[in-house]
């Protein structure tokens, strides 16, 4: 007997029929099609988070050592204009100030930063018993000790300068990445 | 006082500050220095040892080793077996120079001066 072209399976019913014996097959391997493609978005978007945290973690040290830099600058001009019991005021600020920044950046900041922050925070220090004992004793200091005086409060600036320099660049780092 | 920790740290210290590698800070204080060390510790060399009720230096100079929790965690001075007063002036005229970046002036100098010493032909 002949078989006419009408008898044959057309490709919709041979795909229906495919689909029908295959569909476990075919769910998982869109399954995991789907789960993959979650999976790669996923990474992106925590990526993205973690750079947007860093970014914003970054920025917060930054603004935290331009206030110090600022405090810094006024301690020097207190101690140009001769003020040591403000001076001193200024100094025990910012000192708390860098030993806040030391211990909340522990994790972030590098050795050199954290030896440049140790060094201010000795170098306050320092200039806190030199200004206490020119507040307590009201002797006008001499010229080696307004010298080493202005040296400290310069070398206190200068790393402050130098450290939110730091910090804006691994913003910049950061934004970039 | 026998410390052994504590003689082989001041060694360690005195010859590198005798190399010129330890990098000593000068302070607002005349004759106090400084050097942060790991981002943690920090090492200060004052001329004396201790102060009497009057606040007047006494004893030779002497080292302290701080901690990230300002705790002073060793200190080295003449009553540690081992470390003798010469070993610590010596220490101190170093970690000055290096402070004052003398030995760079103090170059400077002699080559004028040697300049000076020159008979033009």
């Amino acid at each position: 007997m002949e078989v006419s072209a009408l008898d044959q399976p057309t490709f919709t019913t041979r795909m229906i029929d495919f689909v029908g014996r295959n569909w476990g097959n075919l769910a998982s391997v869109a399954g995991l099609i789907v789960a993959s493609v979650s999976a790669y978005f996923a990474k992106r978007a925590s990526t993205a988070a973690k750079q947007a945290r860093q970014a914003i973690l970054s920025s917060s040290l930054a603004e935290e050592i331009n206030l110090a830099q600022k405090l810094a600058a006024e301690v020097g001009n207190l101690i140009d204009l001769g003020q040591h019991e403000l001076a001193r005021l200024r100094c025990n600020d910012l000192h708390d100030r860098t030993l806040t920044m030391l211990k909340r950046w522990e994790a972030t900041l590098p050795v050199d930063s954290k030896n440049n922050l140790l060094n201010a925070k000795a170098q306050l220090v320092s200039l806190r018993v030199v200004t206490s004992k020119l507040a307590a004793t009201a002797i006008a200091p001499t010229a080696r000790q307004v010298s080493q005086m202005q040296d400290s409060c310069g070398k206190i600036r200068d790393i402050f300068v130098e450290e939110h320099a730091s910090a804006m660049r691994r913003n910049d780092e950061a934004d970039n990445a | 006082m026998h410390d052994p920790k504590a003689l082989a740290l001041f060694q360690e210290i005195h010859k590198k500050t005798m190399a010129g590698k330890l990098a000593w800070q000068p302070t607002a204080e005349p004759n106090k220095f400084v050097a942060p060390m790991l981002g943690k510790y920090t090492l200060t060399l004052v001329p004396y040892t201790s102060r009497d009720e009057w606040g007047a230096p006494q004893g030779h100079p002497s080292i302290m080793l701080d901690d990230e929790k300002n705790a002073t965690i060793v200190e080295m001075h003449t009553g540690v077996d081992g470390i003798a007063p010469d070993d610590l002036e010596s220490l101190l005229v170093f970690a000055r120079r290096t402070a004052l970046n003398a030995d760079q002036k103090i170059d400077e100098l002699l080559q004028e001066l040697q300049k000076e010493n020159d008979i033009p032909f």
